[in-house]
């Protein structure tokens, strides 16, 4: 697996374009998340504000659910801990990649770390800020006015949008694992990654996600180094 | 418990784990094999994204061969050589078709 040795553009407007299929897929997720949000008993200031200050759409979904069988706050934050626990990997990968960028800027930055946002920014081997930010704040306006039109069509829009939502965004995520894929080791990290998150799919909290990338990274490592001693030996064989 | 110390706790716990990771990693020299271990991130964790929502889209395992979400996924993964909007345009409108018309 190489590194893109690539600098990210340094306009806003490169990364608000790049983020455009994330935008469409996320869509439909911000109409249910206001329709469910209103059925949870959050209302419509209430489903709103959670999009503006938490801003993370799985963890949303379960925070409505939480909230509306009324479990008490320490199962909230320990559940919300779990669910965006993969996000330390984002931070930790992204993390390098952000030069020059002050501690406050950084810390701004975290709020908008969000699946989609990584996806696009990790193409890169220097991130820019600019970029981030056009991107970033893309899918944030993009996720509030959807969480909006949820929140005024109500459940009537859920009914009409039946089919399995979830999978709208796999297309956009398969397209930036192919595009990162360039080697036999990225192939086995990739396929590992999947089979092993299907296996773990029954874990609690999504928690499946977190261990299936860690193990498979971990697993490409070690595949990495296996084939490479296999192969240096065979040269020297050959010497 | 109010909806206004749901959000905050959501609020402190989410933005906890994102901030901390990107400012521990921020500006450093990571070893080689950190280095490594995290340029397969984007890789490992989107894959671990994708994989139930292809093999498990009813949430049970379904064979790949009559999933419409597995050939709408293989579509996407074959035409991705030629941009990513080409490639999500025709996997979507493979995984449409296939819902409207097949499942």
């Amino acid at each position: 697996m190489k590194h893109s040795n690539k600098t990210s553009p340094d306009t806003s407007i490169a990364g608000a374009v790049a983020i455009i299929p994330m935008l469409l897929g996320t869509a439909p997720f911000g109409v249910i998340f206001g329709a469910f949000a209103v059925e949870m008993g959050l209302g419509h200031q209430g489903g709103q504000s959670m999009s503006l200050f938490v801003f993370a759409g799985s963890a949303q979904f379960v925070g409505a659910s939480l909230y509306g069988q009324g479990v008490s706050l320490l199962v909230v934050a320990i559940t919300t801990f779990f669910i965006n626990l993969r996000h330390t990997l984002y931070g930790a990968s992204l993390g390098p990649k952000l030069l020059s960028v002050s501690p406050r800027q950084r810390l701004l930055m975290a709020f908008f770390l969000t699946d989609e946002t990584f996806s696009i920014v990790s193409r890169f081997r220097i991130v820019r800020p600019r970029y981030y930010w056009g991107a970033a704040l893309s899918m944030y306006i993009n996720w509030q006015v959807w969480t909006f039109v949820g929140l005024i069509s109500g459940s009537y829009i859920r009914e009409v949008i039946s089919v399995n939502l979830a999978f709208v965004m796999v297309p956009a995520f398969l397209a930036i694992i192919t595009s990162h894929v360039n080697s036999v080791s990225s192939t086995f990290c990739a396929l590992s990654a999947m089979g092993i998150s299907v296996l773990l799919f029954e874990l609690p909290h999504q928690l499946g996600l977190m261990v299936a990338g860690v193990t498979a990274i971990v697993l490409t490592l070690l595949f990495e180094k296996l084939t490479s001693s296999r192969s240096s030996a065979t040269n020297k064989a050959k010497q | 418990m109010n909806i206004i110390s749901v959000i905050f706790v959501m609020l402190i716990v989410t933005f906890s784990i994102r901030a901390c990771s990107l400012m521990l990693f921020s500006g450093q020299t990571l070893p080689p094999l950190m280095m490594r271990a995290l340029s397969m991130v984007p890789i490992a964790i989107l894959s671990a994204i994708c994989g139930p929502l292809i093999f498990l889209p009813e949430g049970a395992w379904t064979n790949p061969a009559v999933s419409v979400e597995f050939w709408a996924a293989l579509s996407c993964v074959g035409a991705a050589r030629y941009g990513m909007v080409p490639a999500i345009i025709l996997s979507m409108t493979i995984y449409i078709i296939g819902k409207l018309f097949i499942s």
